[in-house]
């Protein structure tokens, strides 16, 4: 992979995740292959695995619905090729939100930090995402971390 | 590619040969895994990090293995994607654990991310993600099934 692969895919990913401040999830669609029939999209907080366009759009139309305002930063972000036209690019992205209903919540902003799973294909207009997969660790070892954390806090 | 149901046979390649890291010995585990050391990376369930490199996958996988074995893994393939001599996978897994020795079983759900090459025979490992719901959601998870299960019987911790 030249470096120049390497920059665009990391400068395209920063775009990306800036898209969901204000939720514009009609321009995030620009930034997948349109050719891919099977699109994969497994957001941290989904029960399921979102698989096929009808999927995803459903959910990021009914984002709208339960999230109030969202700001969101990638950051490490690491990119792998596979073969000359297949990557597979890793980073952690960290958000934070007010929910639309924040009595259920506190209206206080949640943020948490994820690492994401991204695989990318070229083509003829530049690398298109074709599969977004979002990855927590186990909740032991989360909650352990977090009290790692407080000890060091003092 | 619509979801099947369930499968305990790895539905895939490389599915299989991440079953096959769960092994003790490092130059088992590396076997899996590309000839091309740096491109290897993982995402592991059990820490947070984003590990690089054949050595430090190969390092986490024996870690894991003195801690804890594989003791189930259930499947259910979402999407496969096949790109001249890449495989490129996505998969729902039900994985159960065990202590190395006698003790009681865990249980976890997860979405599972592999990319691969395929050399001659053999499929080896570029890259995997063991990828756990938000932790809110595994929590939430919980509640629901202990309301499925129902009231513990009298004297039950549970």
């Amino acid at each position: 992979m030249s470096a120049d692969d390497r920059a665009v895919i990391e400068h395209l990913l920063r775009e990306y995740v800036a898209l969901s401040a204000g939720l514009r999830h009609a321009e995030k669609r620009a930034y997948w292959d349109p050719d891919e029939t099977t699109p994969v999209l497994a957001p941290e907080e989904a029960a399921e695995t979102l698989v096929g366009w009808e999927a995803i759009e459903r959910y990021w139309g009914g984002s709208r619905e339960t999230i109030a305002d969202l700001r969101t930063e990638c950051f490490d972000v690491h990119v792998n090729l596979l073969a000359p036209d297949v990557a597979v690019a890793l980073y952690r992205q960290h958000w934070t939100a007010t929910m639309a209903a924040p009595r259920f919540l506190a209206g206080a902003p949640l943020a948490a930090t994820v690492r994401a799973t991204c695989l990318l294909r070229r083509r003829p207009a530049g690398w298109r995402i074709y599969a977004l997969v979002e990855a927590h660790v186990d909740g032991a070892e989360y909650f352990a971390e977090l009290y790692r954390r407080r000890a060091a806090e003092g | 590619m619509n979801a099947a149901a369930p499968s305990r046979e790895a539905p895939h390649p490389l599915l299989a040969a991440w079953e096959r890291c769960w092994a003790s010995h490092p130059a088992a585990i590396a076997e899996h895994w590309s000839r091309s050391a740096p491109a290897c990376s993982f995402v592991p369930y059990d820490a947070g990090s984003i590990v690089q490199g054949r050595y430090d996958v190969v390092a986490h996988f024996t870690r894991r293995y003195a801690r804890v074995r594989l003791v189930r893994a259930e499947w259910v393939l979402r999407a496969a994607w096949r790109e001249l001599d890449v495989e490129l996978v996505i998969a729902d897994l039900d994985l159960v654990t065990g202590p190395p020795h006698a003790g009681e079983h865990e249980r976890r759900t997860m979405r599972f991310v592999a990319g691969g090459e395929r050399d001659g025979e053999h499929v080896r490992l570029r890259h995997v993600t063991e990828a756990m719901p938000a932790v809110l959601v595994q929590t939430i998870g919980a509640y629901e099934r202990h309301a499925a299960a129902g009231p513990p019987a009298a004297g039950s911790a549970r």
